[in-house]
């Protein structure tokens, strides 16, 4: 009976969520334009954006593999309503490590499903973006080396024990970070979504197509950025989950206003580098704990 | 390990099975599979420069249904990598993933896209020496190559685990992979997935192995 | 499909998604592909027979 009432509590936190994950992307473009020095969208333009593409007319494009169109955007919000459902329930790590290299697959997918050519550089650049699973491998192996449990549960009672990791995983931190970053819109790694491709791999994609794709990235940026701060602080109070996740949200807004956009093989150099730093790093924890 | 297991294949020592994890792989792998039968593929369009036509490129038929074949025998394959209950057979399918992951761009004419497939296949095949290497490891440190009976027991050494995540990371992942990044330029958007699919969840299923054993 | 078919495949994805969150276990692939099929047969079901810009509400 618990679990039921647990689970059927999933849904309004569903609703929440998006609502929550759009206003976070209206903040980072706020953000953004402040830095520029401008006055930018409303905090609630996503939200909007998303109202108005939804309920404008849609079709499938006649020449588009028209299956793998509708069904690559399905798969897209039915990863991250399962990953969203996995934080939700203290579950493994390494089913939001899968959500996160499913969601490159869905990129890879919508480009490649419509006949353009945008979008296929897209897809191509997003085959190239696979280069963060590197630094995200290395994450959870260091934090598999300092709480020996990957489920999410499991390591918020090893922090309550034995106080937050972020400081003494740091390099692990930073890579998370810069893995959340990579997934930004407008941020040195968005090579995917650049706009010298238009809009990259959803180009193509228009109206309620357009609209799931941007609840599914809604709900894609509060899974990674509650992911992040239950990884690292442990289990906090709900409003200060809340404000947590704002004020990261603002650090990769400042980040991604101030840094250009970086070649797609550079962004494979700096997260190949990353994760160098951090299996020398995992490599000094092994061999400390094991004295 | 630390996820139930939902499904239990026995073959003797050699258990195939489904844990909560690689049963959400199995989904996606299953999903593509089904997407590579049942779709068309899509006419690359393209712009006449300077004027308001387009060009529409239609594949071939018979290069059509060798793709289709390819790109379902590549998620077959997956599919068999994700269920594996044993060191060796992954490391098989592994392999096996490489070479169709050439053979679905094999058909397509397009000069580059053959070139960056020959590249991959390289890499690929020299992959299958630290894979199996590994795997061979394994098999002469602990006297077993079923990962149901190393489950948590630690047994396997540390060299062993790193040769088969190099060889996978040689299948398709950074950063040996641009050879792959550069043959998904091929037309024919369900089976071209198939490639980039099956190197994701070959990576998934080696975290898991290598969590385990 | 006209709108009523839409509305009630899309009410019958949503209806098959709570199942799978009652039942838990395997049965929330019923959920996950639930809720993102009920969003989007909604969406297609408020667009069908309606004509380009002829947007319910946002004012713009």
């Amino acid at each position: 009976m618990m679990t039921v009432m647990l689970n059927l509590a999933f849904i309004p936190l569903l609703i929440a969520a998006v609502i929550f994950g759009l206003l976070l992307h209206g903040l980072h473009r706020k953000v953004i334009a402040r830095i520029q020095k401008r006055p930018g969208p409303p905090v609630w333009q996503e939200i909007l954006h998303t109202l108005k593409f939804a309920f404008k007319q849609t079709w499938i494009p006649r020449t588009a593999s028209q299956t793998v169109y509708v069904a690559v955007i399905c798969l897209s919000l039915a990863i991250w309503i399962g990953a969203l459902f996995t934080v939700w329930t203290g579950g493994s790590l390494l089913i939001i490590f899968a959500c996160y290299m499913l969601h490159k697959i869905v990129e890879h997918g919508t480009g490649l499903s419509s006949g353009s050519p945008y979008t296929k550089f897209g897809a191509i650049r997003s085959v190239m973006s696979a280069a963060a699973e590197l630094p995200l491998l290395v994450t959870v192996v260091v934090i598999y080396l300092f709480t020996g449990t990957l489920s999410l549960s499991g390591i918020s009672a090893w922090e309550a024990v034995n106080g937050p990791l972020f400081w003494i995983a740091l390099p692990a931190a930073v890579s998370l970070f810069l893995i959340i970053l990579s997934k930004a819109h407008y941020g040195p790694f968005s090579v995917i979504e650049a706009k010298e491709l238009v809009s990259g791999y959803w180009t193509e994609h228009f109206g309620g197509w357009r609209a799931v794709l941007n609840i599914a990235n809604a709900l894609k940026t509060v899974v990674l950025l509650s992911v992040f701060i239950m990884l690292f602080f442990g289990a906090l109070p709900w409003w200060l989950f809340v404000i947590a996740m704002i004020v990261l949200m603002v650090i990769i807004s400042f980040v991604c206003a101030t840094t250009p956009m970086l070649t797609p093989y550079q962004t494979v150099t700096i997260q190949t580098i990353w994760t160098v730093v951090v299996c020398i790093y995992a490599v000094i924890v092994w061999v400390v704990m094991g004295l | 390990m630390m996820e139930s297991i939902l499904v239990q294949i026995p073959f003797g020592d050699m258990v195939h099975y489904l844990s909560g994890y690689t049963v959400l792989l199995f989904a996606v792998a299953a999903l593509f599979v089904v997407l590579a039968i049942v779709s068309l593929p899509e006419k690359p369009v393209d712009i006449v420069f300077g004027t308001d036509g387009y060009t529409l490129k239609e594949i071939p038929k018979d290069t059509m249904k060798f793709q289709r074949f390819m790109a379902i025998a590549c998620g077959v394959a997956t599919v068999g990598a994700i269920i594996s209950g044993d060191l060796f057979n992954f490391t098989l399918f592994a392999a096996l993933i490489g070479i169709l992951n050439i053979g679905i761009v094999a058909g397509v004419k397009n000069r580059h896209v053959l070139d960056s497939a020959f590249s991959y296949g390289l890499v690929v095949m020299m992959g299958t020496v630290p894979l199996f290497a590994g795997a061979a490891i394994a098999a002469a440190a602990t006297g077993t190559l079923s990962i149901w009976e190393l489950a948590g027991a630690g047994a396997v050494p540390l060299i062993a685990k790193l040769l088969l995540l190099l060889g996978v990371l040689g299948e398709g992942m950074a950063p040996f992979y641009i050879g792959k990044a550069e043959i998904t330029r091929a037309p024919g958007a369900p089976y071209i997935l198939m490639i980039h699919v099956s190197s994701l969840l070959l990576f998934l299923r080696v975290v898991e192995i290598l969590l385990t054993v | 499909m006209s709108k009523t078919g839409y509305y009630l495949l899309a009410l019958l994805a949503f209806a098959a998604g709570i199942l799978g969150l009652v039942l838990s276990g395997y049965a929330l692939v019923l959920t996950v592909i639930g809720f993102p099929a009920a969003l989007v047969l909604l969406m297609l079901g408020v667009s069908a027979g309606r004509k380009e810009g002829d947007i319910p509400f946002v004012g713009y």
